[in-house]
């Protein structure tokens, strides 16, 4: 049995393994074993093999790669870019302008896609050459396209809550559902943000835009339709309980390959190309997620949870006081570790905390897809700033820093909200049939 | 250098292999939901059938990921060290891998061992006999292996000559290369949708 200054030293120990940049699926399985040997012996490692095919034969994670194809098909299919100009046509009206249609057509294209970076890399191409001829921020700009981005493991489907479920034992389903109302409060905030800062500083965006017939923005609503039945038909079945999570993501497929079809999209190559996306994407996923699982069991059998528990029991903490402690944590450790791994890593440790302080498992899973967006668009590791700096090709880092600065602070904003409102969370999910 | 590019090419052949079964598997489910909310019956068995694709997919995505350079690795401490050091854990990254994907390889072929042994069948209403999906996943794991172990050596031979080209050739994918990848992507996107649309 560990304790929990062991404990520490253990993830601590992981921590600079990674730092060494090894990969992290290999370090967190290289950690396990070093668990084992230390404190149990060789024996228990002879169950690895089934250990390890079991974990990846489940099929809650069936999941992953189906919805990572649903993405990559629809972002095929041009879908995207008709529906970036759809929204512009109905926001751009709004103090800010065309600003809101980044939000707008990130939390858009977040609703039938579980990655940020995707959207990030797709909006800012998509987007960036609409500015070129405008008035506008730069920063703000570049500000609302990684910010707008993080939605994308926010509102469902996302990749990010199947694994957390999958870890915890957390109903997906329910994960999902709950991500609605946090996700779609999150959009509205950050279009506020927009309208609040248009209309302090007017010179950072132009309102005035060309007026655009009723009919022609009527006819370009057509370009909605496709992402908005994906999306009911993939939560609806999920919400109704006709179909599990990972029914849902093959019929989204189907549903993905069909609007391709229709725009004329599909191609052999295209499907090629989204082929070997999708298996990179989900591989990565998977690998780490597989040594995660591991790590997961042999923290268990080590004593970690009851070491971490006894600890927190000791110091006699609030559940506020320990959600507070865990945001300092999860701030501190998104500057030097990318997201996914950030999350998985410290399952482990900090869940049995979690449970043990009575905290609603579904409530936890979203405030931790909430502190990972943070992370997304925080230096220096922040990955959503530098997929649009790529893009934009020219100036400095710097100008993203700022240009997200009040969308970080609405962020860390609605991540109070929902601690003083859970119900913001755990509302929907309760109605779920 | 033809060893590795045949080790390359054979896993995309992998990868695309295992994208249509991917495929296939979205449209054995779609059945399945419409036969059992339509028709009421099952088709019995798809989620099972979908664990295997999953299991497999991953292994032999495993290899592919690593000839694509695409599994996560912290680099923010590499980046600040000088060439020859940056090498030489860039080499021992990969060697780290071969190790790990070895272990996986070992135990995962006991795992196949057993089920043999045993005859051991899916507790499901299939009763697949485990050792079906089993083998397929271990020859993923074996494919794993031996892409490791070849960029391993690479890496190590590189890292000795040639730091610089060790650093290039197995340094953790830059924020550059992952966006030059999504780049190329999107553009090709954006020329598509540009193309007027052929009423219907």
């Amino acid at each position: 049995m560990i304790g929990f200054w062991g404990s520490v030293l253990g993830f601590a120990m992981m921590l600079g393994f990674m730092a060494l940049g090894l990969h992290v699926a290999v370090v967190m399985l290289v950690t396990s074993i070093i668990g084992v040997l230390v404190f149990m012996g060789p024996t228990p490692l002879t169950s690895y093999g089934i250990q390890l095919w079991s974990i990846m034969n489940d099929f809650l994670l069936t999941s992953i790669p189906l919805f990572v194809l649903l993405g990559e098909v629809l972002l095929r299919t041009g879908v995207t870019e008709r529906m970036y100009h759809t929204l512009s046509h109905w926001l751009s009206g709004l103090p800010g302008g065309l600003l809101h249609t980044n939000i707008g057509s990130s939390a858009v294209f977040a609703a039938v896609s579980g990655s940020s970076v995707a959207t990030a890399a797709t909006i800012s191409t998509v987007a960036l050459p609409e500015f070129e001829r405008r008035n506008y921020s730069e920063r703000m700009i570049l500000g609302t396209i990684a910010s707008g981005a993080t939605l994308g493991i926010l509102i469902p489907p996302s990749v990010n809550m199947i694994i957390y479920g999958a870890m915890t034992n957390t109903s997906i389903g329910q994960l999902f559902v709950a991500g609605i109302i946090p996700g779609v409060a999150l959009t509205v905030l950050f279009m506020l943000t927009i309208v609040v800062i248009a209309t302090l500083f007017p010179d950072t965006a132009e309102t005035i835009e060309e007026q655009i017939p009723m009919r022609e923005k009527l006819a370009s609503l057509r370009h909605l339709i496709s992402p908005a039945v994906i999306f009911f038909v993939t939560m609806g079945s999920i919400y109704f309980g006709w179909a599990t999570p990972t029914e849902a993501a093959g019929a989204g497929v189907v549903l993905a390959l069909i609007v391709g079809a229709v725009y004329r999209g599909l191609s052999w190559r295209m499907l090629h190309e989204a082929f070997l996306s999708t298996i990179r994407t989900s591989a990565l996923c998977l690998f780490i997620i597989t040594a995660a699982f591991y790590l997961n069991f042999v923290v268990g059998l080590m004593g970690v949870p009851q070491a971490m528990t006894a600890f927190v029991a000791g110091l006699g903490t609030t559940q506020l006081g320990l959600i507070l402690v865990l945001i300092v944590f999860y701030l501190i450790l998104g500057c030097f570790i990318e997201t996914l791994s950030m999350m998985v890593g410290t399952i482990p440790i900090v869940f049995p905390i979690v449970i043990y302080a009575g905290i609603d498992p579904v409530w936890f899973g979203i405030f931790l897809v909430l502190l990972m967006e943070l992370a997304l668009i925080t230096p220096p590791v922040g990955m959503n700033l530098y997929v649009v700096q790529g893009i934009r090709g020219k100036g400095s880092v710097s100008d993203l820093f700022l240009g997200v600065a009040p969308f970080v602070a609405v962020v860390i904003i609605f991540i109070a909200v929902i601690i003083v409102f859970p119900e913001l969370v755990t509302w929907l999910p309760q109605k779920m049939f | 250098m033809r060893a590795l590019n045949f080790i390359a090419s054979t896993n995309r052949a992998f990868a695309y292999v295992c994208g249509y079964a991917l495929l296939a598997l979205t449209f054995l489910i779609v059945v399945e939901i419409f036969a059992r909310r339509l028709f009421g019956f099952s088709l019995q068995g798809v989620d099972e059938i979908g664990g295997y694709v999953v299991a497999i997919t991953g292994t032999f995505g495993f290899a592919y990921g690593l000839i694509e350079r695409s599994h996560t690795r912290i680099d923010i401490v590499l980046n600040k060290l000088p060439g020859r050091g940056r090498a030489a854990l860039n080499a021992l990254a990969m060697v780290m891998v071969t190790g790990a994907a070895v272990f996986m390889t070992w135990y995962g072929y006991k795992a196949l061992a057993d089920s043999l042994t045993f005859n051991s069948r899916a507790a499901t209403p299939l009763q697949t006999p485990t050792w079906i999906p089993q083998s397929l996943w271990l020859a993923g794991l074996v494919m794993f292996s031996v892409t490791a172990a070849a960029l391993a050596l690479h890496a190590l031979v590189l890292a000795w000559r040639d730091p610089a080209g060790a650093n290039r050739a197995y340094g953790p994918s830059s924020v550059e290369e992952e966006v030059e990848r999504e780049l190329a992507d999107a553009s090709r996107r954006a020329a598509r949708a540009a193309r007027p649309e052929v009423p219907r």
